[in-house]
């Protein structure tokens, strides 16, 4: 079961200028990662309150609507965030790696 | 003072012991103050003059009562002493009588105050002497003494006193003074005040003010004079912190990753830790499942393409891309003219060498003009020098060859594979060839110095009473068809057709015969709508048809045969096939006006030699070869044909499978596509060099694209305001062309950059352009010839931004008019659809129009009739009247005519001869001015014209388009208003109709036929129209009876002179004198 997660963790990761792939619930605590525990920590505290924040924005602008996916694109990466009801995966990548 | 010195000896105590003399010195010196003070203060042995006080002696044991005892109580220092009053009274009361006291007992016992001021007095002869105050008054003035005494004392004193300065000793407090005492810690500070100017200028607001309520609200003047002083304060004391407060901070230079409440945490991501938890392992598989194909397609996405990368700088891709285009300009090259041969013709036909470069063949032909006996065709056809100029661009005022020609031509066309040959259409049908025999070569082995050249100029110039037959310039043609063989009208085109195969007698193409290297077949068309297949080849027994390389023996050979190319020879050449191209609307032939058929491969090599990379010369000619190619495939026998009637005809033709039997086989063409979307004759159609389907067309003031397997509609056409004269493919963009006007403008399409409008229109001559030619050949390629209406052959460069072309162009091209043709086709459909579905309508519609049309006509014929009948009897009463008046004034009018005549020549022939002026040269001066009248009249003509067909044109239209339509164009969207209207009309037609008939039979029976014959009107018709018909053929006639006339005349004339000069006879070839002969008729006849 669990090896299946990581299959596809690495899957995801073997793209071009894929840095690291976090898997976080809904508490901001990470449970999968392919990154050292500080960066993840980082991520994975500051991305889910973000993503919680876009949420949360995108309900409030219409109350049917949800928030599906995030794409934070800054001058070193872009991280891609995939928010769901329990989990939300975490894409950190490189992309003119 | 005392007490001061007793401290100073104090002070004097304190001192160290090494000092003991110094004070010892000063112990004996005050004891000598002290004698000298005592003496001075002592209570002096005399009555002190002062009322009250009392002199008396007071023994020892009343001293000792009293407290005064000497020694004890005072002294010689301190004489003065109080004493009780209560001791003193209680003395007096105890003592007797006899003590001295009792003397001041009285005074004493009255003494208001408790004591009593006593004094000892040391000077004294007599001891215990006292002075006593009885009275209040006198002790005060005893004490004042005392006082005044005391401070007498001590100013001698001190004045006695020597003081010595010593060295101050510290003795601790110094440093607490020296604290006290304010000092420069630092340097003074600096203060420099000053008020902003424009506070000094802004403007004042004055308000009320109490001056009881400031301290300087008002100045109190005194009536008296005060003086007033003035302090001035020089200081002013201002206390700064200068010392920095301390301040405390701090800093942390080392950087942990900053965290708030949701980083904070110490969390442990273990990333190889294995799930436990069965339902979160499975919900974050389900949650992966979905999620990670779609991250997965990002992911790869974003490492394939940067979405957010600014593009914008590369959009361009070089520099010159932002620059502002240059204007583009066809500059011109130069300008081909030959004043001599050429003045006042017209440019027919041109055609640039295939093979050599800069060489260009122009036929010459005379104007067409509408003035009187100029306009005799047939004196105009024998009588003009009929001249083809082939130029090179080595001299650009002497043609480097001229051809001669029996008739105008109207057609010329170098073979493409033969350099030699040159084929050429004449106005009366026949076809010639000219063989150049290697002359256009001459110039190259001319390799003569300056000097030479020079020499063999100036002894060409000396030999001009030659005849010109030395010249090597002349050329005749080789090959004149036979009349009677050739077309019965003006030939328009020539094509050569593809070497590799031929087509036969039996019209259709076949392999070559194996003694053949190429074909040499050529097709013209002619107005009479024939097009004819020629064979050069076909003579092949006489002559071969590739020409050796002639020596110069042989051509003199040539020369002196000349003479002999009479017109019967040339009969031999005769049409090898014959086409025959019906009119598609009436019957009839169609005249044709331009030919083109496929284009076939050959490439043509560089034959000359040159240097490696070698710039190539604009005036060096260079000679390229053909290179034949193979080919497989029997080209597909159609031609396109344009007719002077504007029709663009794509034909085919099929041939015979056996010979009929006669001379010449011919065929009727057929149409595959018929289209005359062209407003007059069709005067250029050329393939595309690019794509073979595609044509362009121009004819009238329409050019048109046309691409094959679109029926008789171009792709695209335009409709200029202008007469359109000639086009031409570009041979560097397959978008571009170029379209010559009849104002002397060429128009550059390009229908890639716009579709709407040229690209460039460029005004390149003042007169209209007959045709223009793009140059075909290697380093010459980049020019273009422009021929117009003044026989001037004018060659331009082609600007480098046209020569310029992308390869993906010509997918452009293909894929434009694929586009435009499916979008024909689908309009097409849906009018068709249309159409099909409203037959009815249109029906109705056709009918409608033509009864419009037809009453229109009918009113239009009554409205004539009307009009001719009133001019002919006004005709008719004038004339009456004018014959009798013409009689009378004849006479007298010629006589006046002549009179004024002779005054007018006498007056100006004395009025020369007054001012010395010659006529000739007032008649030169005259020309200009006679020209631009006569430019003036021309313009005003054709103006004219013009305002004619626009009057016509604006007819036909109002006839093609009736009311009728324009009221019923909106209601045919709807079907049911439509069919309403439909009944509603024909009701009405119905009614109309019973109304009509009723009036036409109440006519008929009202007006029964009735026709006067006027005799005399019906004579007078006679004998116009006779006289017309006598004018015309008396012109014929008298034409034919002048010639032979003249002919007569010259004849005799001619042998008169042969008579003189007998070589001249017998040299000149009868063709010559024949020519000659018919020049001085035709000047004969014009003196006359």
């Amino acid at each position: 079961m669990a090896s299946e997660v990581e299959e596809t963790m690495k899957r995801i990761q073997s793209h071009k200028g894929v840095v690291g792939t976090i898997v976080v619930n809904s508490e901001g605590i990470p449970i999968k990662t392919t990154m050292d525990n500080t960066t993840t920590v980082q991520y994975a505290g500051l991305i889910s309150q973000l993503s919680d924040k876009a949420r949360s924005v995108v309900r409030d602008l219409d109350p049917t609507n949800d928030l599906t996916f995030l794409r934070i694109r800054s001058r070193k990466h872009e991280i891609m965030v995939a928010p769901d009801k329990e989990f939300i995966l975490i894409v950190i990548q490189n992309p003119t790696e | 003072m005392a007490k001061e010195l007793k401290f100073q000896s104090t002070v004097t105590a304190e001192q160290p012991n090494s000092e003991i003399k110094k004070r010892k010195r000063s112990e004996a010196q005050i004891e000598e103050w002290e004698t000298i003070r005592r003496q001075s203060t002592t209570v002096e042995d005399k009555d002190l003059n002062i009322e009250g006080v009392m002199r008396l002696t007071l023994s020892v044991e009343m001293q000792r009562f009293l407290g005064c005892v000497f020694g004890e109580h005072v002294s010689p220092e301190m004489p003065w002493t109080n004493i009780k009053k209560e001791q003193l009274q209680a003395y007096l009361t105890a003592e007797t009588e006899k003590s001295e006291i009792f003397a001041v007992k009285e005074p004493l016992m009255e003494f208001p105050g408790t004591e009593i001021l006593v004094g000892y007095i040391c000077s004294a002869k007599e001891p215990n002497q006292f002075y006593i105050c009885t009275t209040e008054a006198a002790k005060k003035t005893v004490l004042e003494m005392i006082i005044k005494d005391e401070a007498e004392q001590e100013r001698r004193v001190s004045s006695y006193i020597y003081k010595v300065c010593q060295e101050w000793n510290p003795l601790g407090s110094g440093k607490e003074v020296e604290d006290n005492q304010p000092k420069h810690a630092r340097p003074l500070l600096e203060m420099q005040t000053w008020a902003a100017a424009s506070h000094l200028n802004q403007p004042v607001m004055f308000q009320d003010r109490n001056v009881d309520d400031v301290q300087d609200g008002y100045v109190k003047f005194d009536p008296r004079r005060h003086k007033y002083v003035t302090v001035t304060r020089k200081r002013t004391d201002i206390a700064v912190q200068a010392v920095p407060e301390k301040c405390l901070s701090v800093a942390q230079t080392d950087t942990p990753l900053p965290s708030n409440i949701w980083t904070q945490y110490e969390f442990h991501a273990d990333a190889q830790k294995e799930i436990e938890d069965e339902e979160l392992s499975r919900s974050i598989k389900q949650f992966l499942h979905e999620k990670s194909p779609q991250m997965a397609d990002l992911v790869r996405y974003n490492s394939v393409f940067d979405l957010y990368k600014v593009d914008y700088p590369d959009l361009v891709t070089a520099g010159h891309d932002v620059q502002v285009p240059k204007k583009i300009i066809y500059s011109e090259y130069q300008s081909f003219m030959d004043v001599r041969n050429c003045k006042g013709k017209v440019i027919s036909a041109a055609a640039w060498h295939p093979m050599w470069t800069g060489v260009v063949a122009c036929a010459y032909i005379d104007h067409m003009q509408n003035d009187g006996i100029e306009n005799d065709v047939i004196l105009q056809d024998v009588f003009s020098t009929n001249l083809v100029l082939i130029w090179s661009f080595m001299d650009a005022l002497n043609p480097k060859l001229l051809l001669r020609s029996p008739r105008k031509v109207h057609a010329l066309q170098f073979s493409p594979y033969n350099e030699n040959l040159m084929a050429g259409g004449c106005s009366s049908g026949q076809v010639l060839v000219w063989d150049l025999c290697d002359k256009l070569k001459v110039e190259e082995d001319i390799s003569l110095s300056d000097d030479k050249l020079k020499y063999r100029h100036a002894l060409h110039d000396l030999m001009g009473w030659t005849r010109p037959t030395t010249r090597n310039r002349l050329v005749n043609p080789a090959l004149i068809s036979s009349l009677e063989f050739s077309h019965s009208s003006s030939i328009m085109d020539i094509k050569w057709l593809s070497p590799y195969y031929e087509i036969s007698h039996l019209g259709r193409y076949q392999e070559l015969k194996s003694n053949q290297p190429t074909s040499l077949q050529f097709l013209t068309c002619s107005e009479d709508g024939s097009v004819f297949v020629w064979d050069l080849n076909a003579r092949g027994s006489r002559r071969p048809p590739k020409m050796k390389p002639k020596r110069r023996r042989e051509y003199k050979f040539m020369v002196r045969q000349r003479g002999a190319l009479s017109y019967k020879q040339m009969a031999v050449l005769k049409p090898h096939y014959k086409f025959v191209a019906e009119s598609p609307s009436s019957k009839g032939c169609l005249p044709l006006s331009v030919i083109a058929v496929e284009a076939f491969p050959l490439r043509y090599m560089l034959q000359t030699q040159t240097g490696f990379r070698r710039k190539f010369n604009m005036t060096e000619r260079l000679l390229y070869k053909p290179e034949f190619q193979q080919v497989k495939s029997l080209p597909k026998s159609k031609v396109y044909i344009g007719s002077m009637e504007g029709h663009v005809i794509h034909a085919t033709w099929e041939g015979y499978e056996f010979n009929l039997g006669e001379e010449m086989n011919s065929e009727t063409l057929k149409f595959k596509s018929c289209g005359d979307q062209h407003d007059g004759s069709v005067s250029a159609l050329c393939l595309s060099p690019f794509n073979k389907k595609l044509i362009l067309t121009v004819g009238g003031s329409v050019f048109g694209i046309w691409r094959d397997g679109i029926k008789n509609v171009p792709v695209l056409w335009r409709t200029s305001s202008v007469m359109l004269t000639s086009g031409a493919w570009s041979l560097f963009r397959p978008s571009m062309f170029y379209i010559a006007r009849v104002d002397g403008a060429i128009e550059v399409w390009d229908f890639l950059v716009q579709s709407n409008k040229p690209v460039l229109v460029q005004s390149i001559s003042g007169s209209a352009l007959t045709g223009i030619y793009p140059s075909r050949l290697g380093p010459v390629q980049n020019i273009i010839g422009v021929s117009d209406i003044t026989g001037n052959f004018r060659i331009f460069f082609v600007p480098q931004e046209h020569m310029k072309s992308d390869p993906r162009n010509k997918e452009a091209v293909t894929e434009f008019f694929h586009r435009e043709t499916e979008c024909r086709h689908f309009a097409q459909e849906r009018q068709d659809k249309w159409k099909a579905c409203n037959a009815d309508l249109l029906q109705v519609k056709k009918m409608d129009i033509q009864a419009a049309m037809k009453k229109r006509e009918a009113e239009k014929k009554a409205k004539e009739r009307l009009e001719r009948e009133k001019r002919i009897q006004e005709e008719k009463e004038l004339q009456m009247g004018k014959l009798k008046e013409e009689k009378d004034h004849m006479k007298e009018e010629k006589a006046m005519k002549r009179w004024n005549l002779e005054q007018e020549k006498y007056l100006t022939d004395v009025l020369l001869e007054k001012k010395k002026l010659d006529e000739s040269a007032l008649m030169d001066k005259k020309v200009p001015l006679d020209k631009f009248q006569e430019d003036e009249r021309q313009k005003r003509l054709k103006q004219e014209e013009r305002m004619k067909q626009q009057d016509k044109l604006t007819e036909r239209i109002s006839l093609m388009f009736p009311e009728i339509i324009r009221e019923t164009v909106k209601a045919d969207t709807n079907m049911e208003m439509v069919l309403k209207e439909l009944e509603e009309t024909v009701n009405i037609f119905v009614e109309h109709y019973k109304e009509n008939e009723e009036k036409a039979l109440m006519f008929k029976t009202n007006n029964t036929f009735e026709y006067q014959v006027n005799w005399k009107e019906l004579l007078a018709e006679g004998k116009n129209r006779r006289h017309v018909i006598d004018v015309e053929l008396y012109r014929n006639t008298g034409r034919i009876d002048r010639y032979h006339k003249a002919k007569q005349e010259l004849k005799e004339k001619l042998d008169s002179l042969q008579g003189k000069k007998g070589e001249y006879g017998k040299q000149g070839p009868s063709r010559r004198g024949d020519l000659q002969l018919k020049k001085l008729s035709h000047l004969g006849r014009r003196e006359k």
